[in-house]
């Protein structure tokens, strides 16, 4: 008797789990919506999850923050988009899994395979130099530098192959200037190796050139935006090169869009799409953003194709950068 | 059972398994992907290399340590057959219970799987094990879904507890 | 004081001293409310269960809470996270000590002899003296952080690459002297641990090493997944081989006691370096607590005393570990306030936590927000000695799981390192990799190989790697880049020195087993 007590139990245990599960189709939430990070714990980990945190207090429940870093972001976009395509994954799209790494042959995915969402941020880069430098004074001088002294000079774009190191290699291509790249895991480890005159110059991001402005020299800005070069002091930007790189907008930078499954059905991505745009309009997420460093997007999804298409045309024109740079390491060696 | 001798081979083994996998991969994929050469920016394959060389180093040396000792082959602590038996079914259940979480979700597999390891232990009051293995799968679902939001596996049929 | 008095002959300002107790009362004013303070004893107990949970550790916590956090005013944010960061950094040793599963990869050098002790029936004592330690060490990490933080900050900023090549290297040393039987079984063990780092996407080349074609390994292996399987799913299987899983354990449960504290404090030399070392790898970004817990213990060991048997439950070993990795903590938050630069994945959240709301840390942040600067420091102090009080009063609780019949404990744990480890990455794969590493610390204790280097070669393979090839992509002369720089260069001599000292002791111990056995062999035959 006993046992078939528990029994009855367990069964009713299990059907109420069973009744949840089928209701969990009608209404959209019903469960906990996770968001997949491509990067490491850091500052871009922190920062989606203050979107996740608006977003799920639009929708009602609660968005966790994975992050699942590996391979430039793909082996986190091939995950997010391996699991079901009913709206409880999202993908914290970043330029580099998202765009640049399909135009690298790295990734067989296009941007126009996925569904957007919403824009969430940007984060502007600059070339930065060492302070007290003797040996050049501005951007193109040191160019001068480096075009006269091929292969002397160390940089470091973070990552190899990542869009600050395309940008970058961009603009050494168009000076014939070519530099040794060394690469770091930890941004944090470049800013401290610029700072301690181990490198060169070295791509810095906002976040760390506000801690130690005095500790390095912006010389390049890599944004056009009038809040990236504030952001850095001032210093010149892309934009006032006397060489056109061929980057404009969201171009030279870093950025986000939120995309889901393909196959997602439609009121489920409408109920996203509308939850994100709240939360990304909420002072209290602009305010949160801009004090970790990065820049609130305001495109919704109408604008993915355009936006993200325009990127992703500058970057394949100028993808042979990283190319003209190995090629004429290797000569060097 | 196993001497420790025997172990110890099979663990010798095992490594050189490990730095046969290396060099096996440096000369074919590593040489695909063009990284099994070149400077320190493009050589994937120096650093693996060295080390499963100090690997193979180590290991012969072992194996002369070992066949001194093969003289005095000591057996380890007699463990029966039964005892084996119980560790073995433990992992076998376990590795049945990671194969199947995927597809029939943790609400339905983890009872069951905690239900057969605490068989395997002995238990045999029935009313005891379903109890046990509901209220531990539960209760631990409860901690890491309502307090961490963590989602747990759920199965094709999308099997979860609103909490 | 003396940091004050050195303080005053660089660059930095006179009066130090007296800027400091400014900062600190200004903190004391922010810190003392009721929700700063409650949070930052809720952050250590919940530190002290995710750092005790197999799988989950203080940076899991940190992720997991920090949504929480972000809506909270800035001390008691700060308080709740960093209380998780120094309580999750001690947890770990109470599952080490009391069922030989480290709960972090932190805890994996406490197993020595947190493990042993508990075994000569003094779980309670071993988890008070790794509670005390923590926190002593935590404490004296703490004073660093607040009197010498610009200091260590401007040495841990010459730290480049060709000094962690260094000091990766030196730390691989470690494994040769905490290897307590065969070094070589040490070293092997080890030098698999840097072999499995090695799985995954090369930063360097962006190849792909070992990875079979599988997205799975595009980042390697997960290192808690290895930790918990080498570690708790080969102890499982060792209990299930026992014949008392349904009885119910007869284990006294000691009273909580303030004697563990003088047990401690006993060992203060060994506090004392054991906290400076863990300080010194957490101020250096990227090094951390695994690195430095290991590095302790093997300094203690080969400082230890005849009698103190190293690796048979001596306390010291317990002291040593977690003195330095909680050490660490206050070591880790030096780079990540003074510069803006984390040490490591959890202070990296903290900062990101710190960013959000609203303050950058650096040089201005120590001007412009003095109460923010004063109240991290308080909180960080004040959870140290919460950890004290919690973990002194919880003891006989975690020394409770002991009293637990295994039928429900090792399915219970079994399932803890399940959902521990998939709460990482939400990845079933990983819980595929923690059971195939289970089957390799089978393997590797029934062939009487340690697991520990396994974890510390792991931790420093990458650093290693990667800093070796860096030094000479920046090097414009080879290897010479090593011996250029000054610090790198002492850190060269030290290295071979070291060498020296082991090839030395490492032939005399074979020499004395060979000849034992051939002694026992020929006494057989006759």
């Amino acid at each position: 008797m006993e046992f078939i007590g528990t029994l009855k139990g367990t069964l009713l245990a299990g059907a109420i789990v069973v009744a949840s599960a089928t209701t969990a189709l009608a209404e959209f939430p019903e469960r906990n919506i996770e968001v997949i990070h491509p990067w490491g714990p850091g500052n871009a980990m922190a920062m989606s999850q203050v979107v996740a945190k608006a977003m799920g207090e639009e929708l009602g429940t609660d968005m966790p923050v994975i992050s699942l870093p590996g391979a430039a972001g793909t082996k986190a976009q091939t995950t997010a988009m391996g699991k079901p395509a009913d709206g409880y994954t999202i993908f914290d799209g970043y330029v580099a899994p998202l765009v640049l790494q399909p135009i690298l042959g790295n990734a067989d995915w296009n941007f126009k395979d996925f569904k957007p969402l919403s824009a969430a941020v940007a984060n502007a880069f600059a070339i930065a130099g060492q302070v007290d430098e003797a040996r050049w004074s501005n951007f193109e001088e040191m160019m001068a530098y480096c075009k006269e002294n091929r292969g002397e000079l160390r940089y470091s774009s973070g990552s190899r192959n990542n869009l600050p190191h395309m940008v970058i290699a961009k603009a050494l291509q168009s000076y014939d200037c070519v530099a040794q790249n060394v690469p770091y895991t930890q941004d944090g480890n470049v800013f401290k190796d610029l700072s301690s005159k181990v490198l060169d110059f070295a791509f810095v991001n906002v976040g760390n050139f506000r801690s130690n402005p005095d500790k390095v020299k912006i010389l390049l800005v890599l944004s056009e935006l009038e809040s990236s070069k504030k952001a850095f002091h001032g210093a010149p930007t892309i934009g006032e090169l006397g060489v056109d790189l061929g980057l404009s907008n969201l171009g030279p930078m870093g950025w986000t869009w939120w995309i889901v499954n393909p196959d997602t059905p439609d009121d489920v991505t409408e109920t996203l799409r509308g939850a994100m745009e709240r939360a990304m309009a909420r002072q209290d997420v602009i305010d949160a953003v801009e004090a970790i460093g990065f820049v609130p997007l305001s495109w919704d999804h109408t604008m993915y194709e355009e936006i993200v298409g325009g990127v992703d045309a500058q970057l394949n024109s100028m993808g042979n950068a990283l190319a003209w740079e190995e090629k004429e390491l290797k000569k060097l060696q | 059972m196993a001497s420790s001798r025997t172990l110890n081979l099979i663990a010798l083994g095992f490594l050189f398994a490990v730095i046969v996998i290396v060099f096996w991969q440096i000369e074919t994929d590593f040489k695909e992907q063009g990284i099994a050469s070149g400077g320190p920016y493009d050589d994937a394959s120096l650093y693996p290399r060295a080390i499963a060389i100090f690997i193979g180093v180590l290991l012969v040396f072992q194996l002369v340590i070992e066949s001194f000792r093969g003289r005095t082959t000591t057996l380890t602590e007699v463990i029966q057959a039964s005892d084996f038996g119980r560790a073995g079914m433990m992992l076998a259940v376990f590795a049945v219970y990671l194969m199947v979480l995927t597809t029939i979700g943790y609400h339905l597999a983890t009872a069951p799987m905690i239900c057969a390891i605490m068989w395997i232990c002995g238990m045999r009051n029935l009313p005891k094990l379903a109890i046990s293995s509901v209220a531990i799968a539960t209760s631990f679902a409860f901690v890491f879904e309502a307090f961490l939001n963590v989602v747990l596996p759920l199965g094709i049929w999308n099997v979860f507890i609103p909490w | 004081m003396s940091c004050c008095r050195s303080a005053s002959g660089t660059s930095l300002s006179p009066g130090r001293c007296a800027v400091i107790l400014d900062f600190l009362s200004a903190g004391l004013d922010v810190f003392l409310s009721p929700l700063a303070l409650g949070l930052t004893f809720a952050g250590i107990i919940v530190g002290l269960v995710v750092g005790a949970m197999p799988g989950l550790g203080p940076l899991m916590g940190i992720i997991l809470l920090l949504p929480v956090a972000i809506g909270l005013p800035p001390v008691a944010a700060m308080g709740f996270l960093i209380a998780i960061f120094v309580g999750g950094s001690c947890g770990g040793s109470i599952s080490a000590i009391l069922l030989r599963i480290p709960g972090t990869p932190l805890a994996a050098a406490t197993l020595y002899d947190g493990y042993p002790l508990a075994q000569k029936g003094r779980a309670s004592d071993a988890i008070g003296i790794a509670i005390t330690s923590s926190a002593i060490g935590g404490l004296l990490g703490g004073v660093v952080l607040v009197f010498c933080a610009p200091i260590l900050a401007r040495l841990a900023s010459n730290f480049a690459p060709p000094e962690y090549t260094m000091l990766a290297i030196m730390g691989l040393f470690a494994i040769v002297v905490i290897s307590g039987g065969s070094i070589i079984k040490g070293l092997l063990a080890g030098s698999f641990g840097l072999l499995i780092s090695t799985v995954g996407t090369d930063s360097f080349s962006t190849g792909l090493r070992f990875t079979f074609g599988s997205h799975n390994l595009l980042n390697g292996f997960h290192i808690v997944a290895v930790v918990v399987g080498l570690f708790a799913i080969s102890e499982m299987a060792a209990q299930m081989m026992k014949r008392d899983l349904l009885k119910i354990p007869d284990v006294k449960v000691a009273r909580p006691g303030l004697h563990t504290i003088s047990l401690t404090l006993r060992h203060y030399v060994n506090l004392i370096r054991s906290s400076a070392i863990g300080t010194f790898f957490g101020a250096i970004p990227g090094a951390g607590g695994v690195i430095s817990s290991f590095t302790s213990y093997a300094v203690a060991k080969a400082a230890a005393r005849p009698g103190e048997e190293y690796g048979e439950g001596a306390e010291g070993g317990v002291v040593a570990t977690e003195s330095a990795n909680n050490s660490t903590v206050g070591g880790t938050l030096v780079p990540t306030l003074s510069l803006g630069i984390p040490g490591d994945a959890s202070s990296a959240m903290l900062l990101g936590a710190l960013l959000i709301l609203g303050f950058i840390p650096g040089p201005a942040m120590f001007e412009n927000n003095p109460d923010v600067v004063g109240g991290i420091f308080m909180v960080y102090l004040a959870s140290n000695i919460f950890l004290l009080v919690a973990g002194i009063l919880a003891t006989p609780l975690f020394v409770y799981v002991l009293r637990i019949p295994k039928v429900y404990l090792i399915p219970s744990i079994l399932l803890l390192c399940s959902i521990g480890t998939f709460a990482l990455q939400a990845s079933v794969f990983d819980l595929q990799v923690m059971l195939a590493f289970g089957l390799i610390g089978i393997l590797f204790r029934a062939a009487d190989y340690p697991l520990a280097p396994v974890v510390i070669g792991m931790i420093l393979g990458p650093i290693l790697e990667a800093n070796l090839r860096r030094s000479l992509l920046i090097s414009r002369e080879g290897y010479w880049i090593f011996l250029d720089r000054p610090v790198s260069a002492t850190l060269v001599v030290v290295n071979v020195l070291l060498l020296v000292a082991m090839v030395y002791l490492t032939i005399k111990r074979i020499r004395s087993t060979t000849k034992g056995d051939l002694a026992k062999a020929m006494s057989t035959e006759e």
